[in-house]
């Protein structure tokens, strides 16, 4: 008996040391490259369905005579794709399937001199055919035709303050639809420098706001000159590339971020975007990226060699966007929420793979991917699966719910493991006026807040309801009570007459 | 039974009064073991509830959840708490026998088992926008059932409060080093039998060839 006893408690005891936490399981390791993942809830990757397939490979070693080596930027306007040769200083000009069309390689500057590309980096050609480029072996930047015929030629300008700058090495420009030039140098840590389209240096966008915290400001107050001088710190914000869209927003792209700043980024699941690898900048600079993720677009969650290391962004369809990783070859897509679609990609020699990514575009649906090591350009296309989202996305943003939830319905079908859609789900049930199919979903997608919000209106309709009778019981409870209090304390009194009665009698 | 009952409506009279209530259970037989072993389950069993029933907007439901675990914990707390509590105060001069520690703490968690079970219908009516009202009556549960351990523990063991406070920080000790005691324990159990089971394989093995 005793034994039995000693052997429960020991069973009990064991239950509660042996049963463990539920462990977090990588479904994906990072040596998986070339399958199509995600990132769910908890920052763990998830499989998904491919998004995208791997469609061609153009090599690009040898074009229209010239042998290349050192493809560097890539640009795509509506008829054609431009790429610049770095080594040779040519930018070679494609149509949408890659087809060699011709080459720039003179120009002719506004004096009547020739002049011909020094190590050039960046290209970036305006829906009204101008072309920027980003001439760093020069350093200076030129606007031209396509005939060679340059218009403005940018050099370091005079008045550029706050900075030590030597000698002026832009890599990336890209122009607004106003003109104005944005450019980002080598060695710059303090933004995107911006022109005007005259090419008066007006000064810099992007760059991070030092904010000084109360007690920084208070021993300022007793320094010196020299050492409020030595105080003086830029938070580094080099942009590495520069995009721009249609309504004149600059994507810009930052890799030199420290591994700590961007682990404890993703380990508050910090949507401030204090650290962030992309930034999303209007006209006055300020970034407006939308962050409404669990995590803010930053790449890879987890790693084990090192993050993310964001070299370009891909603008794609419907407010879509891609970031390239040019430490694993990852291609992460991102819709205008901020959501992780899909993230696929890989370094390797196999289809599909590639050795050092450096620039990616979207060629309507399709995606380019520019590989330097292997001097060429790999060809994405969606799958049914990427299209759905894609075409979700559009219909939602067109404001056809219907069609977009229809959409959604079908993306999760094929990915479970999404749980994004079933928002948009919820939200047209909860917009019919279906809480309860509403809160499920939202349950389904661990989004509290909707839930929250749906309950309310539950909550709301219950009581309007049933407020007469909560209200009648909490009544009849309320007279009942005071009524026993005043039945009681009548006995009481007669009860105690009597007695007294019956004392003064004896 | 009738006993019982009344005893466990004097568990509430407690919790309002409880130095009195404390000293009553102690010395004036208004309360029992049995009564605290009632009110240990009862803790236990609303402990489960509140597992398995909170609101999905508060809970966080494991989808292996095992009621075992809870128990087990739950007891385990309970008791490596008496047993450190009753070494210390044996040691410091206390008053209290284990019965009266074992009662006192059990009639100490009747706060937590009335105000868990609200909050576990609360949180099925509340939304997120309530949540602090939520959260302050879980402190508030917590808080209560701080005091009355504290005067438990003052009146049982005719403690001063310092000498109170003092004892109360080293239980936290004792029951750490029980747990480490009974971990080190299972450790060399498992050794054990696994030396064991290998010499049965062992021998099995020999034996069949």
């Amino acid at each position: 008996m005793k034994l039995r006893k000693l052997g429960l408690v020991l069973g009990l005891a064991a239950a509660l040391f042996a049963s463990s936490c539920p462990k977090a399981e990588a479904y994906y390791t990072e040596s998986s490259s070339n399958s199509t993942y995600i990132y769910g809830k908890w920052g763990v990757p998830l499989k998904s369905p491919d998004a995208y397939d791997y469609s061609r490979t153009v090599d690009l070693r040898s074009v229209g005579g010239y042998d290349l080596a050192n493809l560097i930027d890539m640009c795509v306007t509506d008829e054609y794709i431009y790429i610049v040769e770095s080594s040779l200083g040519i930018i070679f000009r494609f149509d949408r399937t890659m087809k060699y069309v011709d080459c720039l390689q003179e120009f002719t500057m506004p004096d009547g001199s020739t002049s011909t590309l020094l190590k050039p980096e960046g290209i970036y050609v305006a829906p009204d055919g101008k072309v920027y480029i980003a001439d760093t072996g020069n350093s200076r930047v030129l606007v031209s035709d396509w005939k060679g015929e340059v218009s403005l030629e940018l050099l370091k300008p005079e008045n550029l303050v706050g900075t030590t700058l030597s000698t002026f090495l832009p890599i990336r420009v890209v122009a607004d639809s106003a003109g104005r030039i944005n450019v980002v140098a080598r060695n710059i840590n303090s933004g995107i420098m911006q022109f005007t389209s005259e090419g008066y240096f007006t000064g810099y966008i992007g760059a991070p706001s030092v904010s000084v915290d109360a007690f920084t400001k208070l021993l300022r107050m007793f320094y010196t000159d020299a050492q409020r001088a030595a105080m003086t710190t830029y938070v580094p914000t080099e942009y590495n590339n520069i995009k721009i869209d249609e309504n004149n927003f600059i994507w810009g792209t930052i890799s030199a971020l420290t591994e700590s700043d961007l682990a404890s980024t993703i380990g508050s699941q910090d949507l401030s975007g204090a650290v962030t690898p992309i930034k999303k900048l209007n006209m006055k600079g300020s970034d407006v990226l939308v962050r409404q993720g669990d995590y803010a677009p930053v790449g890879d969650l987890m790693w084990s060699s090192g993050p993310s290391r964001i070299v370009d962004v891909g603008l794609g369809p419907n407010n879509i966007y891609s970031m390239l990783d040019s430490n694993r070859g990852r291609i992460f897509t991102y819709n205008t929420n901020g959501i992780m679609l899909y993230t696929f990609g890989g370094k390797g020699t196999a289809k599909g793979e590639t050795q050092t990514p450096i620039a990616i575009d979207y060629v309507g649906d399709d995606i380019f991917v520019l590989d330097s090591g292997l001097c060429s350009v790999v060809i994405f296309e969606p799958t049914v699966y990427g299209k759905l989202l894609i075409d979700a996305e559009w219909y939602y943003q067109e404001g056809e719910y219907d069609i977009a939830n229809e959409c959604w319905r079908q993306v999760t079908e094929l990915n479970s493991n999404f749980a994004y859609p079933y928002v948009g789900l919820g939200d047209a049930e909860y917009n019919n006026g279906n809480y309860e199919e509403a809160m499920a979903y939202y349950q389904f997608a661990e989004d509290r807040t909707s839930y929250s919000n749906a309950k309310e209106r539950i909550r709301k309709d219950t009581m309007s309801v049933n407020f007469p009778y909560i209200v009648g019981a909490v009544l009849l409870f309320a007279v009942l009570f005071v009524g026993k209090g005043i039945y009681v304390k009548v006995r009481r009194y007669v009860k105690g007459e009597l007695m007294t009665y019956g004392r003064d009698e004896e | 039974m009738k006993q019982t009952w009344k005893e466990l409506k004097y568990s509430l009279y407690v919790t309002v009064h409880p130095f009195k209530g404390f000293w009553d259970i102690k010395y004036e037989k208004e309360g029992s073991l049995k009564t605290a072993m009632i009110l240990l389950a009862a803790t236990i069993l609303v402990q489960i509830i509140s597992n398995l029933k909170t609101g999905y907007l508060f809970g966080w439901v494991s989808v292996n959840y095992n009621f075992l675990r809870t128990v087990a914990s739950s007891l385990f707390l309970f008791f490596s708490w008496c047993l450190a509590n009753w070494c210390l105060t044996c040691l410091s001069d206390g008053k209290g026998t284990f019965k009266d520690i074992m009662m006192f703490t059990a009639y100490s968690l009747v706060p937590y088992i009335i105000l868990q079970f609200v909050m576990v219908i609360l949180s099925n009516i509340f939304i997120l926008r309530e949540q602090t009202f939520y959260d302050m009556l879980g402190t508030l549960s917590f808080v209560w059932v701080a005091f009355l351990l504290v005067t438990g523990m003052l009146t049982t063991h005719h403690f001063t409060l310092t000498r109170t406070l003092v004892v109360l920080a080293f239980t936290i000790v004792g029951m750490i080093v029980i747990a480490l005691l009974i971990i080190l324990v299972f450790t060399m159990f498992q050794q054990v039998l696994g030396f064991v089971a290998a010499v049965i394989d062992e021998a099995v093995q020999r034996v069949s060839y």
